[in-house]
Order: C-alpha cells, then structure tokens, then sequence
C-alpha cells in the first residue's frame, strides 16, 4: 500500500527499504537505529522485523538475504497468539512425542527465501525448552518440538510473530493427505520403474548382443525369464495408476491417453509373453520398460511443478481472524479461537480488526469496510441492528456484535462453496492432447483390424495375429503421453521465473485459445486506491489551508480521507503544523474540524456545501464540471462563508494498464471491463486508457455473483474467457472463467480460486498471453511428430519388418525427440519476452491510433 | 558363464537393497523438501545441532 504511493512521489533512486527492499518514498520513510548504523525503512512493520532481527543477534540474516529482493512488507504482529496455548486449538495440529515434548506443524506467511529458513530455526531453536526446528521450504511449513512446562506454543509464535512470520495450524485434511500420498506413490513407482529398467537393459544388451555374435540359446531363454519376471512386477507395481486410469476414462465412455497406453503395453507383453519360448530374440520386455519408465518421469515432473506452485500461490491466511473475543455473561472478555465461536455468543470487535463471524451489531457504532462483498472501498456505517458480515475490515469504532451464522453458514463459506462448484465444473473441461486421443484410438484399432484382414487373407491367422500386434506395438503412444506433460512441466517451471504461476497445465493449454479477456477494473487495470488528482486552493496562503486539511484528514480510514491526507501532507511541507481540536464525522457528508482559535472548516461532498449556501463561482463550477465528466469525485473544503478550496480525486489506472490494453487488442482478442463502480467511473476510466474505442464492451454496477453470471452468459455464447482481477468479489468470476487471472497483491480466496497468478505489475498478462502460446504451439509440435513417427514405422510393421531392435531403437527416440522439443521452451520465452519486439507493437499502434 | 549364477541374484540383492533405501528416503521425509536444503547447507555454523 505504502509502496504505491512512490509512484507520485519521485523517490531518489537507490532509496530501499532497508528489509524488504521496496521503494522508499518521501511520504513514508522510516528512519531506525541498528547497531551503529541508521537504516531507512519503507513501514514501521520493516523497521520492527529488523529491530527485532538485530537484538536477537541475526544481523547474518541480511547477508544470507538476497542483494536485489522485493518481499511484501511483513504484517504487523497480531497480539492474539493465547489461543495458540488452548488445550481445544491445539487438538488438531500438536501431538505428545517421547520426553514429556510436545510437536506441532505450523504453516507460515512470509518465508521469501533460504535465509528465512535459517534465521527461523535458529531464533527458536535459541529459545530454552524448544527442542527441534525443522522448516520445509517448499511447503512453507514448520515443524517444533518443545517442553510445554519450559514454554508455551504462543510465546513461540509470538517471536515468530516479532520477525514477520505469521503462524497458523497446519490442519492436515484428507485432500491435502491423498495429494501428499499421489506425489510419495509416484516417486517410488517412478524408482521403481527406473532400477527395473536398469535390471532389463542389461538383459537386453546381451540378447541384442547375441543376435549378432550368438549366444547360447540356454542363456538367451535364462535372459528372457529374467526380463519377463521384471516386466510382470513392474506392470503390477508401477504401471498400476495407467490401468486404473484407463479402466477409468472407459467406464465414463471416453477415451483418456491412458487408453491406448494400456493397449500397448498390453499387446507388448502378451505378444512377447508368448515368444519367450519361441527361438531367437522376439520379446519387446526392453520397450516395454522404457516406455513406462518415460511415461511416470513425464507424470511425476508436472507433478512436482503443480505442486510447487500451489505451495507457494496457496495463501496461509484464511479471511476469517484466528480469534474472537466473547463476553462473558459477567462482563468480562475472554479471548477464544473462531472455531469455538457459537451461536447466540456476544462477540467485541475492536478498532480495526477483522469481523469474527456473521451477526448483528449490538453495541456501539463504526464504519465497517465491506470490500469482501462488494469490491467497493467505501466503508459503510454501522450503528445497533445492523447486519455485519464475518471476514470483514472494522474501521474506527468498537461494535458488540451477536453470532448468528458461523462455520457452512456463512456468507464467506457460501463464496467459498461458489468458488468450489465452479473449479469443480471446470476440472471436467477435457485438455487437448486428450481430446485428440479418441481418433488416435480408433485410427490405431482400425489399422490393427484391417492389416489382421489382409494378412489373414494373403497368408494365415498365426502370421496375421503376429503382425497385427506388432502395429500396436509400434503406434503404441510413448512420444504422444509425453508430448503433453513435459511441455507442460516445463513451460510450468520456466514461468515461475518469468513472474507467471501457472497452477495446472489445463490453464496453460486454454489461455491459448482465448477469446475474449474481461477485466476488473478497481485494483486490477486501477491501483484501487485514490489520488487527487486536481486539488484548488481559493484562498492567499494556500499551504496553510492544506496544513489544516491534513491535520484534519490525518487519521482518516475512509479512502477520500487517506488520499487527501497523503496529497496535502505533500503541499504542506513547509507550513506550520496546524493543531485540531475538535472532530466530528456527519455520516455520508464529510467531516467537520475546528483549529484552535475557533475556526471552523468542513471537509465533504459539494451537496453538502451548498446545504450550507455556500456560493460556487462559475469558473470554480466548469472545472469541477469537467473533473466529474472525467469520473471522478469532487472533494469541497469550506468554512461556513465561503468555498475555501476543492480537490478532484480518482483511482489512478497502473501505469502499465493502457499498454497492456493496446497490446491485447492488437492481438485481436475482445476487452471487456466490468465493475462494481458506477457506469460514469467506469467508462471515465477506459476512456483514459484506451480512447475511444467501440470493441470495448463495459458492464458498470455488478456484485460479485453478477461478474460470475456475466463470465457465464459470455460462455454461453461459445467464447473462451479470461478473466483478469484481484478481489475477493471477483474470486467467483475467476473460477468461472475459462482461466482466470490473479494480479499481484490480490486477495488470497482470489489467488486460490485463479488458475494463474500474476507475481507483479500486469505486463505479465502479456507474458502469460504469450507463454501459452510457446506451449500450446510446443505441444501441437509433439503432437504431430509422434504421428509422423507413427506414419513412417506403421508400413514396416504392416510389411513385417518390425523386429524388437527396430522398436528399441525407434522408440526411446522419438521420447527423446519429443522431450529435447518441450525443452526448447525456456530459450523461445527467452527471445520472444525480451523487451525490443515488445516496444515495436506499441509504436505501431500509436501511430494508427494518431 | 556361470559366474552368472552368482552374479544374477547378488546384482538383484543389491539393487532390492538400493530401492528399499531409497523406499525408507522417500516415506521419512527427504523428498519432500528439495529447495531448502539445498539452501541450508551454505548457511554455516548453524547454532541448531
């Protein structure tokens, strides 16, 4: 948040914060003691992590740290760890070891790399009764042993707290067990398939040998045993998860590529099976255990790269607070963990914290921000009778609410449950190499069947059945199961590097064919956060009014309030400070402030200034006429005689959003904005960014279940849709949308419910855009060499011609050819995304644009 | 030739012992983390033991 703000503010270059290293800004710089030095700090939050970092003697930290990083500033510790120390909280992630010990996993938010791993287990290991620090980089996860007499979890999680790590119980559930155990099955049936593969080439060599040196038909026979004892436990053992996949995909009447990879492996084994006695080499067990071997490294490296993107796209941190603080029938609070919240409990919501539960306020007023449900920004006023809702921001006030909905009920478990449904519909969308495989499988029977026929006919069944099979053998798809899932693994781990996470290669293949990209406007092409944008001073001494109105505006939580407070904080730099005495908050007009001295000032809507007949000028009026035409909001400061000065604010676009927008459209694909803001604002905001522009389809005033219905009315008419966004109001839409896109900093159920997610500015958009379509060529590519190489061995196999050798030479090879293919990817990234062909396109454009 | 005999099953015992270790790796734990160990053997002198 604070880092956005550099962008009005020119900051020396070179300026960074010290601990995250963001960009250090003239409005928010930090100047800490450490050690002997002073060190410049982008947020308090960064100043306190390194204050902490130094008294705990880990000033190594920063060395071990990576030179150029750029980490979300830590948030700020909690002060409710206690609940880490119930008894009832603890059930379900801590167990009792051997030594009186206890263990517990916890997940944490904000490990950004090895030196976080390191400065982890070496601050709690330093402290007395903690046994054991174990933290698992990949999963971003903790394992601790300790004394619970010496020490209490909550004292553990609170000095994690201290060095900007937030903890949270690792629950283990059954999905993320089967997941956990799909990887551990696949590793070892991958070894497996490796160390026989091993055992059965040497065999191999020594039949292969013997054909052409000779070899004693005793030994031959000995060899031959030995493959097939091998081939049948690798068959059992390893192949297991192709059978059953293809059992599968039969039983639901579809043809998956675990199809004909049965059929092939089980025409070879049989065919060879039944030639072990047979004189000679006739056996295929080499191809066989190759084949497999290539197949589940294929499998298990995209895999291990969906994996490894999920750990680290999937957010700890759940919406809801970890604790709620219920009061108790004698008055007193006590502060206990959400999950125990029940029905009917009164609950106390301080200052700034997050809304335990769905309920009613009974207590006490304050303006609650409902971006969650919204999207809108502008916080809304709560007083007795009110409704809130669980996982929403409390602005200034203290409420009293009463539970009336928890756990499934909930309004955030309901978007949730939406989220799932529609990722679950989404899953039974069918990739594109196996939408491809029916024909394939028919083509392969057909051309078995047929050269059965006219061997039968030409010479007699024994020869026919023989050479049948040796055509399933050949056309057996060992390129074709790899053409895909390499492709994919690879191009998964090479966008990782490029700012692009992709979550599953599904989203990888159908980013390629999309259609039409629909956006989210505030906080996705707009920061979504407001900036004056206009600000008039009609009075002499134009630095004091704006001195005023920032000790006014000082402590605002409204948005106008914070935007203002930032611009005059600017325009004030060398006035005297103005000192307030007295605030008042006129809900939906402004806000009403006296300086000593008695002077009055109001800050708030012009409806409001002309309540007090305040007079506007005809000038003044053009201006703010032509500022609202624009769409933004008009801000009036006023005493009560006359208009003392206005500002015009807006959600400024990012800076990258209008050459995205260019560069999308010249790719021919169809931009839609849609928005929860009112139309003005909306249509205000794509004209800045584009022009005019009669492609450009806009849909203002939406709620999140509205943006989900619009993305489906869309697929109704058999477009493929991206969707681009980064709220929680959005996440619905997102899993609705054919792919849907996170942006950075977007709100965790968004990141989850997204099948990419964008680590930085939009421009990866493109990136994505282009990402996919390298892969989705690549694959295409694969696809048709494994036919071609179908094409050109299927005659010697139709002939007769095909021997063992043939096949063990011509197989691997295509694999080979297929994976050196994918492995092109990272290098064409590398020249299509460096920057020149980029700024070639939007010249281009501005000259027809012109 | 014959020493195959001999050679055949003590290849086999072996390679059993082989994926057996590599069976015990693989359930306590030693794949699951690639990055980080890797990572951690650069920062020295470790204070845990």
């Amino acid at each position: 948040m604070t880092r956005r703000a550099a962008k009005v503010v020119a900051a020396p270059q070179g300026d960074r914060c010290h601990h995250c290293g963001g960009r250090v800004t003239k409005a928010n710089r930090f100047v800490t003691q450490i050690g002997d030095s002073e060190q410049v700090f982008c947020c308090a939050a960064c100043a306190q992590v390194s204050t902490a970092i130094h008294a705990g003697g880990w000033d190594r930290f920063y060395r071990y740290a990576p030179e150029s990083r750029e980490w979300e500033p830590p948030a700020a510790a909690a002060n409710d760890a206690v609940v880490f120390d119930d008894p009832e909280y603890q059930l379900d992630f801590c167990s009792n070891v051997e030594g009186g010990e206890r263990e517990a996993v916890l997940l944490l938010d904000g490990i950004h790399c090895a030196a976080c791993v390191w400065l982890i287990e070496s601050a709690l290991g330093a402290i007395d009764g903690v046994s054991h620090a174990h933290v698992n980089f990949a999963r971003r996860s903790l394992k601790i042993r300790w004394q619970p007499e010496a020490v209490p979890l909550s004292r553990l999680v609170e000095a994690l707290e201290h060095l900007g790590y937030r903890a949270e119980p690792y629950r283990e559930d059954a999905a993320r067990r089967a997941i956990e155990r799909e990887r551990k099955q696949l590793l070892m049936r991958m070894s497996f398939a490796g160390f026989v593969a091993a055992n059965v080439m040497m065999a191999a060599l020594a039949l292969y040998a013997g054909e052409f040196f000779g070899i004693d038909p005793q030994w031959q026979t000995i060899f031959k045993w030995y493959s097939f004892l091998f081939v049948v436990v690798l068959l059992i053992y390893s192949a297991a998860p192709l059978f059953i996949g293809a059992a599968r995909t039969l039983r639901a009447r579809r043809l998956g590529m675990d199809v004909p990879i049965t059929l092939g492996l089980l025409a070879s084994f049989l065919y060879s099976a039944v030639q072990i006695d047979a004189p000679g080499n006739q056996t295929y067990f080499d191809t066989i255990v190759m084949f497999v071997f290539l197949i589940l490294v294929g499998r298990y490296l995209e895999l291990a790269a969906r994996e490894r993107i999920r750990h680290s796209t999937e957010h700890v941190f759940t919406l809801l607070p970890r604790s709620a603080h219920r009061i108790n029938a004698d008055a007193s609070e006590q502060t206990i963990p959400v999950r125990a919240i029940q029905l009917g409990d009164r609950l106390r919501v301080r200052p700034g914290e997050r809304i335990p539960s769905d309920g009613v306020v009974v207590e006490g007023a304050s303006s609650v921000n409902e971006a969650l449900l919204t999207g809108e920004a502008a916080p809304v006023a709560k007083s007795p009778g009110s409704v809130v809702t669980g996982g929403t921001l409390n602005g200034g006030g203290a409420l009293a609410i009463r539970a009336e909905r928890t756990g499934a009920q909930s309004a955030l478990a309901g978007l949730q449950r939406m989220i799932r449904d529609a990722l679950l519909e989404k899953s039974r969308v069918q990739a594109f190499a196996d939408r491809f495989v029916p024909y394939f499988v028919v083509a392969t029977l057909v051309l078995g069947l047929g050269c059965f026929a006219a061997w039968w006919w030409l010479a007699d069944m024994t020869q026919a059945t023989r050479i049948a099979i040796t055509v399933l053998i050949i056309t057996c798809p060992c390129a074709l199961g790899l053409a895909a899932p390499m492709a994919i693994a690879v191009a998964t781990a090479a966008g990782t590097r490029w700012g692009v996470l992709f979550k599953g290669g599904r989203a990888l293949e159908t980013l390629a064919r999309v259609t039409d990209v629909v956006f989210d406007k505030t906080g996705t092409l707009t920061e979504g956060q407001l900036h004056v944008r206009t600000a008039a001073a009609l009075v002499a001494d134009a630095p004091a009014l704006w001195a005023r109105v920032h000790a006014a505006e000082k402590m605002s939580e409204h948005p106008l309030g914070r935007a203002l407070s930032a611009f005059s904080a600017m325009s004030s730099v060398d006035a005297p400070k103005a000192v307030l005495r007295d605030f008042q908050n006129d809900a939906g007009c402004g806000i009403r402030v006296r300086f000593e001295g008695d002077d009055e000032m109001f800050i708030g809507s012009v409806r409001w200034a002309r309540e007090y007949g305040i007079d506007i000028d005809d000038e003044t009026q053009r201006g703010m006429t032509q500022n609202i035409n624009r769409g933004d909001t008009i801000v009036a400061i006023f005493d009560r005689h006359r208009l003392l000065g206005w500002c015009a604010l807006y959600d400024a676009p990012r800076t990258e959003s209008a050459a995205v927008l260019r560069a999308i459209h010249k790719m021919n694909l169809a931009v839609t904005i849609m928005s929860g803001d009112n139309a003005r604002a909306v249509s205000a905001a794509a004209r800045e960014l584009v022009g005019a522009d009669p492609t450009l389809t806009i849909y203002p005033e939406l709620y999140p279940a509205e943006k989900s219905d619009l993305i489906r009315r869309l697929q109704s008419e058999r477009k493929v849709i991206a969707m681009v966004g980064d709220g929680v109001n959005d996440a619905p839409a997102l899993a609705r949308a054919d792919v849907g896109i996170a942006v950075a900093g977007a709100a965790d159920l968004s990141a989850t419910a997204a099948d990419v997610v964008l680590a930085g500015s939009l421009d990866r958009l493109l990136r994505a855009l282009t990402m996919s379509k390298i892969t989705q060529r690549v694959i295409v590519q694969n696809l048709s060499f494994s036919l071609i190489y179908n094409a050109v061995t299927v005659p010697f196999a139709l002939l007769g011609f095909l021997s063992p050798l043939f096949a063990a030479i011509a197989m691997p090879l295509s694999s080979v050819a297929v994976i050196v293919n994918a492995l092109r990817i990272p290098a064409t990234l590398k020249r299509k995304l460096s920057p020149r062909p980029r700024s070639r396109i939007n010249l281009h454009w501005k000259v027809r644009s012109a | 030739m014959e020493t195959f005999l001999i050679l055949i099953p003590l290849g086999l015992v072996l390679g059993a012992v082989a994926v057996l270790a590599l069976y015990w790796a693989i359930r306590s734990g030693q794949f699951d983390d690639l990055e980080g160990e890797a990572h951690r053997i650069l920062m020295d002198d470790d204070t845990l033991d």
